[in-house]
């Protein structure tokens, strides 16, 4: 019986060990929020505030009232509108040519070169927000670093994104 | 008594060994670069939440493990108040970028709070899910007023008139053509959002208006 106990002891210490095994692939932004890269909190800052072209009036709505907690001036306002649409054009469209060739090289038994595509994701980040730079006044710029950085305690991303 | 013995070790073993596989993921290196975001804003009436999960793995197949034949799906659970549920994007090769936002909304009256749920996953059609991210929190509006306090360094002072949760101790604001308010509007109602009982939003937007507002 004692035997049996010990054993029921050490299925629950493997099953503990396991969980905890798999605790540290997650960043938790809420916990660390110092661990989550720029790069990965603006892209979906970006893509959650952003709108495609014509969006509907649900949509723009809720953009506005993102956006709105910003407290930007009309004219850093639009530009912000502006260069996100354009942002969430392009980041569709190199996703959608990816998933192509991804899936058109599994089915010839070959692999895409995930790495250059994740590299080409994170410079269409960098590239709209120096183009962000560029375009808004120095308050409204340091409105929205400051929002995104403290927005990183809504994130959370595996180890190997964190990289 | 051996028989005992010997089916006690079998299942530490056996529990060890299953265990072992689950975390494996059929024995190949799979890297995952899965990234999710839990954002909400608020109007004033309404507040406003979004789930978003992004990103990509790799799998590189072998004859124990044919996950060429594998498509991964993105689904996120985004419920506020009794609003929302589970939403689910188009299914991709497990090597595909999965991007897939799942947006609510709910009236919302100022000092109620509401419940929400989220949860972002992605799911192989062999594994079951292997990326998994939950979040929840109470989200509520209030209100804060403030009253005209003057011009101060070239900009507009505003004092607190009652105390709220939110309620700041004072904060100025630029000028606009030259003035803080216009007509009779010397006080502001102010609306806050606050998650899991903790402010994150102060003065989302401000009303400017004739008479005193309200806190809570």
């Amino acid at each position: 019986m004692k035997l049996f106990a010990i054993s029921l002891l050490l299925t629950s210490s493997l099953l503990f060990a396991q969980h905890d095994h798999a605790a540290p692939h997650i960043i938790d932004g809420a916990v660390h929020p110092e661990l989550i890269p720029d790069s990965t909190a603006y892209r979906l800052y970006f893509l959650v505030v952003s709108e495609k072209p014509n969006p509907p009036a649900e949509a723009k709505r809720r953009q506005l009232a993102h956006l709105q907690m910003l407290r930007l001036d009309n004219e850093d306002l639009q530009i912000l509108i502006t260069e996100l649409e354009n942002f969430k054009v392009h980041y569709t469209q190199m996703i959608d040519l990816y998933n192509a060739e991804a899936t058109a090289a599994l089915a010839s038994g070959s692999q895409t070169n995930q790495p250059a595509f994740l590299v080409q994701r994170d410079s269409l980040v960098d590239a709209t927000r120096e183009k962000l730079k560029s375009r808004l006044s120095p308050d409204g710029l340091n409105r929205l670093e400051l929002y995104v950085q403290n927005e990183k305690r809504n994130m959370s991303l595996t180890i190997e994104e964190g990289q | 008594m051996k028989p005992l013995i010997f089916s006690a070790c079998l299942l530490v073993f056996a529990t060890a060994a299953a265990l072992s596989a689950l975390g494996q993921g059929c024995g190949v290196d799979m890297v995952r670069n899965y990234a999710a975001y839990q954002s909400f804003s608020s109007d004033g009436s309404n507040i406003y939440t979004s789930v978003l999960v992004d990103g990509s793995a790799t799998c590189t197949p072998t004859p124990s493990c044919p996950c060429g034949t594998a498509t991964h799906t993105p689904k996120a659970y985004n419920k506020i108040a009794s609003n929302g549920g589970w939403g689910t994007g188009s299914p991709g090769c497990v090597n595909c970028y999965l991007s897939y936002e799942n947006d609510q909304s709910t009236p919302a009256s100022p000092g109620v709070t509401y419940q929400f749920n989220g949860e972002a996953q992605i799911i192989c059609s062999i594994a079951g899910v292997f990326y998994d991210q939950l979040f929840s929190g109470g989200l509520a509006i209030h209100m804060s007023a403030y009253k005209f306090a003057g011009v101060s360094s070239g900009r507009c002072a505003w004092s607190p008139t009652c105390t709220g949760k939110c309620t700041a101790s004072g904060y100025t604001t630029n000028m606009d053509n030259g003035k803080c308010y216009s007509g009779l509007n010397i006080y502001r109602q102010c609306y806050d959002l606050t998650y899991s009982g903790k402010c994150v939003d102060y003065r989302t937007f401000c009303l400017g208006q004739p008479g005193d507002g309200i806190c809570n």
